[in-house]
């Protein structure tokens, strides 16, 4: 076990925090809520208004920024064109302009790179697109989260999102950087849950890094949250009318179906990753066969376009 | 903070335990003759960061067929209203030094607080010598919503080909009449995690001496074997982001046969 540590060390180049399989110099996950309250506490949370009842939402997933952001220079660059609606993109049409877009964590892959990520994302910021963060295991390890924090300030949050004829979605961010939600943010969760099942949202979706299952072994050596957790919130998500869960971390596009609850796992954006990606959610879009939320995967590696437009209902 | 430090003292303990044990000590059979009938009274304490603290007990039925077969019967029953039971059987052959054993196992977990049902069914393939031992298999997992309706796709999942590996050193032979046990594992006798969500425990027991000098009463006590172990599960150890999930001490005694 401690040759594997070690070669494993000797290859990472500095990369990964094998330590931090055992012990974590970052501040644990209830650590980490408790900050993050004390922000949350003095700024509510963002309600975005869009301009129809249709619009899209970007999701990108482990970037890993390293030395290079080809592949996020190309995200960044179609939620751009995408935000414009002058400026359409040529694979979406018009519906409507995306108001922000969604990173799922893993934004960079080790100590140091986090400037040159929040270079780009300053020069979308510049254009008036929002962009939300959840914390992924390489933001945080390495003793990473007060960096993550000085840039993001909070590992859980709510956006809202209001139509013109004043219906309301929902995104919830929650932190599993340390696959563990923590007493703390179970507690949040629920009682955010409970809250927006009451308050009659038109569509909620969970946004985490960490995803849940392991069908098969498209997700690598990644891992997952332990079952007792896993359980606890599969059965959550399906008692409050949680419709979709956003993840990333695997590396890999999957979808699974668990107690009428879509978990939707989308490609990594990592530069020189064959099969690197991102998402488009259509929440309502006209154009679907239903009126709920489609999704569409857009390759920006050398892959194949393909995969277009999949409804998930 | 405390946790880390011990878990971290526990893992340079049981790496040198099993590297000292392996290569110092003599080859000697490892369990002679056949084992008898037990059975296994426990109880259990646990935490972890979702059920926070619960209780239970659980009661396992040890029933070798003859020397070459092993059948264990296993329940349990938590407070966080969990409920478990299981069937091992364990074919074995012994070897010039330590045995070979082979495992199949089937797993039944009925998780009412969420309303799951959890199904495992595990096969693996073993060796154990004197001090230590090793165990590596797969196994294959069936969750589904108590509100499931037949074929109903969206209720269920499965997530087959699982790795199953357990490591474990002891401090004495086998055989001894008390011993000290640990090692890491991602499942026990009553959970199965995924591969990379491993389970840290650290166990024993004791034999009451059997001499045809006691009395009746001290005699019948030779039956009795005292058992107690205690398990760690720390999570994201894979995120390279360990946190402290949970643990679980459980206490109790054997009654052989």
């Amino acid at each position: 076990m401690l040759v594997v540590l070690l070669l494993f060390t000797a290859c990472s180049q500095g990369n990964l925090d094998m330590l931090g399989m055992f012990y974590t110099k970052s501040e644990l996950a209830d650590e980490r809520f408790t900050q993050s309250e004390e922000y949350n506490a003095i700024h509510p949370f963002d309600t975005i208004h869009v301009n129809a009842e249709a619009y899209r939402v970007y999701y990108m997933t482990d970037v890993h920024t390293d030395s290079t952001t080809i592949n996020l220079d190309t995200f960044f660059t179609h939620v751009i064109n995408d935000a414009y609606p002058a400026m359409q993109h040529p694979l979406l049409g018009q519906v409507c302009s995306a108001p922000f877009c969604c990173c799922l964590g893993d934004i960079v892959n080790a100590v140091g790179h986090y400037p040159l990520f929040q270079s780009r994302v300053k020069a979308l910021e510049r254009t008036g697109v929002r962009m939300y963060c959840t914390p992924g295991n390489h933001d945080i390890y390495y003793d990473q989260w007060e960096e993550y924090r000085s840039y993001y300030h909070t590992s859980h949050f709510c956006v809202v999102v209001r139509t013109p004829a004043g219906r309301e979605d929902l995104f919830i961010f929650i932190d599993t950087s340390s696959a563990t939600l923590g007493v703390l943010q179970m507690d949040w969760l629920k009682n955010t849950l409970r809250e927006a099942k009451a308050a009659n949202y038109r569509h909620i979706i969970v946004n985490t890094h960490t995803h849940f299952w392991k069908k098969d072994q498209s997700q690598g050596h990644t891992s997952n949250l332990p079952l007792e957790e896993t359980y606890e919130l599969a059965y959550l998500f399906s008692q409050y009318g949680v419709e979709l869960v956003m993840q990333g971390h695997g590396h890999c596009r999957d979808l699974q179906q668990f107690k009428n609850v879509k978990y939707l796992r989308i490609d990594a954006l990592e530069d020189h990753y064959y099969n690197a990606g991102y998402c488009i959610l259509h929440i309502d879009n006209p154009q679907s066969a239903n009126d709920g939320i489609t999704w569409q995967h857009v390759p920006v590696g050398p892959q194949d376009a393909s995969d277009a437009y999949r409804p998930i209902d | 903070m405390y946790y880390k430090i011990v878990l971290r003292k526990f893992v340079i303990l049981l790496a040198l335990t099993a590297a000292i044990a392996t290569y110092a000590a003599p080859p000697t059979k490892t369990k002679p003759g056949n084992q008898p009938y037990s059975l296994t009274l426990l109880a259990e304490y646990g935490y972890n960061k979702t059920w926070l603290h619960y209780g239970g007990a659980q009661i396992k039925a040890f029933l070798p067929v003859n020397e070459h077969v092993e059948i264990t019967l296993i329940a349990e029953g938590l407070s966080s209203n969990v409920y478990s039971a299981g069937l091992n059987v364990r074919p074995k052959m012994a070897l010039p030094i330590g045995e070979l054993f082979f495992d199949a196992t089937v797993h039944y977990s009925a998780i009412q607080r969420t309303r799951i049902h959890d199904a495992i069914t595990a096969t693996s393939i073993g060796y154990r010598m004197d001090y230590v031992s090793a165990q590596v298999g797969c196994f294959y997992r069936t969750m589904a919503s108590y509100d499931r309706a037949w074929h109903s796709e969206e209720e269920y999942l499965c997530e087959p080909f699982n790795f199953l590996y357990r490591i474990a050193a002891n401090v004495r032979p086998l055989c001894s009449r008390w011993n000290i046990y640990m090692g890491f594992a991602n499942f026990n006798e009553t959970q199965f995690e995924r591969p990379w969500q491993p389970l840290f425990f650290l166990g024993g027991y004791y034999d009451f001496a059997p001499s045809s000098n006691f009395e009746y009463t001290y005699r019948a006590a030779s039956h009795f074997r005292l058992l107690f172990e205690a398990t760690c599960k720390p999570t994201g150890m894979f995120h390279l982001n360990a946190n402290f999930y949970g643990a679980t001490a459980k206490f109790g005694f054997a009654y052989k046969f």
